[in-house]
């Protein structure tokens, strides 16, 4: 009751105490969140599952974007026959197969173009079949956008990929005008824009807004057959923080990333620093051989760079990200930590109540557990919040070199990715602000704590 | 040598008997030895049950050397510690930890340092029950006894407080309750009360002689100050140089120091009368002998007053006066 108190007093008196802590607290809530709601083997499967994003829009900006833009940009729109659609089947005479029309109709009321437009079918019993796409604007202007005939169950169709649509279409509107486009318009434009004198120019270009239509007519010899289609308009803009390259919602890498990151710097972090402080100790209190041992390896290790041997590493061995903790655990044990605690338990081991303890016969090990670790604890507990956040991003930069864990979904390995995508010279600035803003608030949240307890544990440290 | 084993007359039997005990620490220079500094050359006593013997001194004369070296804190370069019969100078480690380590207390100097700071002081008197494994059942009782014994009462009141929480008198408390809780036969006071306050010292001097009384101890008191030796102790052990210069009855000694050391120890015995005061005391001159390289004849040589040709060249023996005094000197025989 009185320690709460007073942790309550301390947090007020320092109200950056208090502000890491909140950062760190949101950040273990969110952890929570994550590992609750999604096991780890289940958002590793999810992670890596194509499919399961399908009907996301590719490097999406958030969608609380739309609130300071004053061209809204749309969002994505998915339309299947038995979701929006209204779907005829009717059996032709004599046997003659099937014919299937299957409309969809939608109201598009953004300011702005969709981001791609994908038409997929599910077909079931068919031999073959000849499947066609009208397109029909708010205006009553109409175009065969696609015309096939197919003989598999599943047809994806993008029609922001066909060239040969674009091309007819640039004709179509040439023709129209009575003047070439400035551009290549791109199919989605085709699609949403107004047909007037606007479209020749990129900078003019609008999208025409109101109820558009796309009819989809299936016809095949098999009178049994079947098709589902679904119609996916990708908007711009998707969730909190938006997707990636692959249409994944980076929420649940920034959800995901905050416990593993956690993890990996608050475990290496207080293992590296209770190893140094036992290495520290038994080579103070042994002497002689042992310590010259334990220095001379120190010595070595000090000078051995520590990248490039964790490179090699990752090269000879597959790392998984908690191989991967081992590895940079026993790489940063030795180090000049090991010689600052060796310089504080040399000063501590010649102290009277070591030699009390001697006297009453504490053992060797008891006295470096009992009598010289924890005097020198609380000095080093802000050395071990503040080296929190470069383990944390040390995995971010390894992750960037391609060392680590490909399956696992942690910050750095995101960014990996916008990286070689190219997100900053493209512009998808989301894509490497999501991770990089969680890396940056963790390491504040653990060096407000960590300079605070500083300040706690060493007064003297106050004035400077 | 004979010196100082009086069990014969006093009828009580040896608890520790120290014979030629030699402490040199090894002065290291790369990798060689290039010499030692004989903190310890050749000290020889007897330490009966139940008596209390002080070693006087001034600083660097190696008192302190020799606690640590009969509480087992340093290795010994020659000699033997023989305690309740057995040398624990051929004992293994272990056996000093699990056997000696019980039968023998410390008590340091300083009360500040003598406690680890992260510890209470049920943890700190509770370590050398856990050490030696005395039965979880009694550990409470046993820290409650030792606190009420060195007069902390009421023991609740200190128990759950830390090192700092105490002041300088009330730590020295602890460290004596610590130094006895395993009950010794033995306990080295290795200038128990010079880091006090002056108004606490005969407080703490009383409380250590109640509980030698209680518990039957023999006291090894280590003091520069003869004043507090006198009022204490059984038996004085003067010590200079690294060397014995004078073993005898308190009493004895005060009354009629015999080596001229001893004599000038008690000549700067602050005196209460204050007619006396501005009567100019003898003090001795100059500095005590380097111990890497001591002169080859008697160690206070270039301080002495009575210095003949004799003592320049040949180091006196120790010469028996009665049964129970022996000083170092040409003084008192050829």
């Amino acid at each position: 009751m009185s320690s709460a108190i007073a942790i309550r007093r301390t947090m007020l008196r320092h109200k950056s105490l208090l502000a890491g802590t909140s950062i760190i607290t949101a950040f273990i809530f969110i952890s929570i969140y994550a590992v609750v709601g999604i096991p780890y083997s289940e958002a590793v499967r999810m992670w890596n599952t194509l499919d399961y994003w399908e009907d996301n829009p590719k490097l999406a900006f958030p969608s609380w974007l739309n609130a300071f833009l004053s061209k809204k940009l749309p969002e994505t729109v998915i339309l299947s026959s038995t979701d929006g659609g209204v779907k005829v089947r009717q059996l032709l005479p004599f046997g003659g197969g099937v014919y299937i029309r299957v409309e969809i109709s939608f109201n598009y009321e953004y300011d702005d173009f969709p981001s791609e437009v994908v038409l997929r079918l599910y077909a079931s019993n068919l031999r073959t079949a000849l499947v066609s796409l009208t397109w029909i604007k708010p205006d009553g202007g109409e175009f065969i956008v696609y015309e096939e005939t197919i003989s598999s169950e599943y047809r994806y169709y993008s029609i922001s990929a066909d060239r040969r649509f674009q091309t007819q279409y640039i004709k179509y509107v040439t023709e129209k005008l009575g003047e070439s486009p400035s551009y290549d318009i791109s199919p989605e434009i085709a699609l949403f824009a107004n047909e007037g004198r606007s479209i020749l120019s990129p900078d003019t270009k609008e999208v025409l807004k109101g109820r558009y239509r796309a009819v989809l007519i299936f016809r095949s010899s098999n009178s049994e057959a079947d098709v589902d289609v679904k119609l996916s308009i990708y908007g711009k803009v998707f969730g909190l923080v938006g997707t990636d390259h692959k249409r994944r919602d980076l929420w649940l890498a920034v959800i995901w990333g905050t416990p593993i990151a956690l993890a990996f710097g608050v475990i290496a972090s207080v293992v590296t620093v209770f190893l140094e402080m036992i290495v520290a100790a038994l080579s103070a209190w042994y002497g002689g051989l042992v310590d010259h041992l334990i220095q001379r390896i120190n010595d070595v290790m000090l000078v051995l760079p520590f990248l490039p041997i964790l490179l090699m590493i990752s090269y000879f061995y597959r790392l998984t990200i908690w191989t991967l903790l081992i590895v940079v655990v026993v790489l940063s044990i030795f180090g000049s930590g090991i010689k600052v605690y060796r310089a504080m338990f040399l000063q501590i081991k010649e102290m009277p109540y070591i030699e009390a303890a001697r006297a009453y016969g504490a053992s060797n090990s008891r006295i470096v557990f009992r009598y010289m670790i924890p005097k020198v604890l609380p000095t080093s507990i802000p050395n071990i919040v503040l080296s929190v956040p470069s383990y944390v991003f040390l995995e971010a930069v390894l992750a960037l070199l391609g060392v680590g864990d490909p399956a696992a979904i942690t910050w750095g390995k995101v960014l990996e990715e916008a990286f070689t995508g190219g997100a900053v010279y493209r512009g998808y600035y989301h894509w490497i602000l999501a991770p990089s803003l969680c890396l940056v608030v963790m390491a504040l949240g653990f060096a407000l704590i960590g300079f605070t307890l500083d300040k706690i544990f060493n007064p003297k440290l106050r004035e400077v | 040598m004979e010196v100082g084993s009086t069990s014969s007359i006093s009828g009580m039997s040896d608890l520790l008997v120290v014979n030629e005990l030699k402490v040199w620490y090894p002065i290291r220079k790369l990798f060689s030895i290039v010499g030692y500094v004989k903190a310890v050359d050749g000290v020889s006593f007897t330490v009966r049950e139940g008596e209390v013997v002080a070693i006087v001194g001034e600083s660097g004369c190696g008192k302190t050397t020799l606690a640590k070296a009969v509480t087992g804190l340093v290795p010994i370069t020659s000699g033997n510690i023989i305690f309740e019969g057995v040398d624990i100078t051929r004992l293994p480690g272990r056996t000093i930890r699990e056997w000696y380590s019980r039968k023998v207390g410390l008590i340091q100097q300083d009360p500040y340092g003598a406690m680890p700071p992260f510890m209470t002081i049920r943890a700190i008197l509770g370590e050398p029950l856990k050490i030696h494994r005395i039965g979880r059942e009694a550990y409470g009782k046993e820290v409650y006894t030792a606190l009420t014994d060195v007069g902390l009462t009421p023991p609740e009141d200190y128990v759950n407080k830390y090192p700092h929480m105490l002041s300088g008198g009330q730590l020295q408390r602890v460290a004596i309750a610590r130094a006895l809780i395993l009950r010794p036969k033995l306990v080295l006071a290795d200038e128990p009360v010079s880091m006090l306050d002056a108004s606490l010292r005969v407080e703490i001097l009383s409380l250590i002689n109640e509980l030698r009384v209680k518990y039957g101890l023999a006291i090894i008191y280590i003091t520069h100050d003869l004043a507090t030796a006198k009022y204490f102790s059984d038996r004085i052990v003067v010590m200079y140089a690294g060397q014995l210069v004078e073993i005898g009855n308190a009493k004895d000694i005060i009354k009629k120091a015999m080596h001229p050391y001893t004599e000038a120890l008690i000549n700067v015995i602050p005196d209460p009368d204050p007619r006396n005061r501005l009567i100019i005391r003898k003090t001795l001159t100059g500095e005590p002998p380097n111990l890497v390289r001591p002169p080859p004849g008697c160690r206070l040589v270039p301080r002495c007053p009575y210095v003949m040709e004799k003592c320049r060249t040949v180091e006196p023996p120790m010469i028996k006066v009665n049964e129970l005094r022996f000083v170092k000197c040409w003084l008192y025989g050829s």
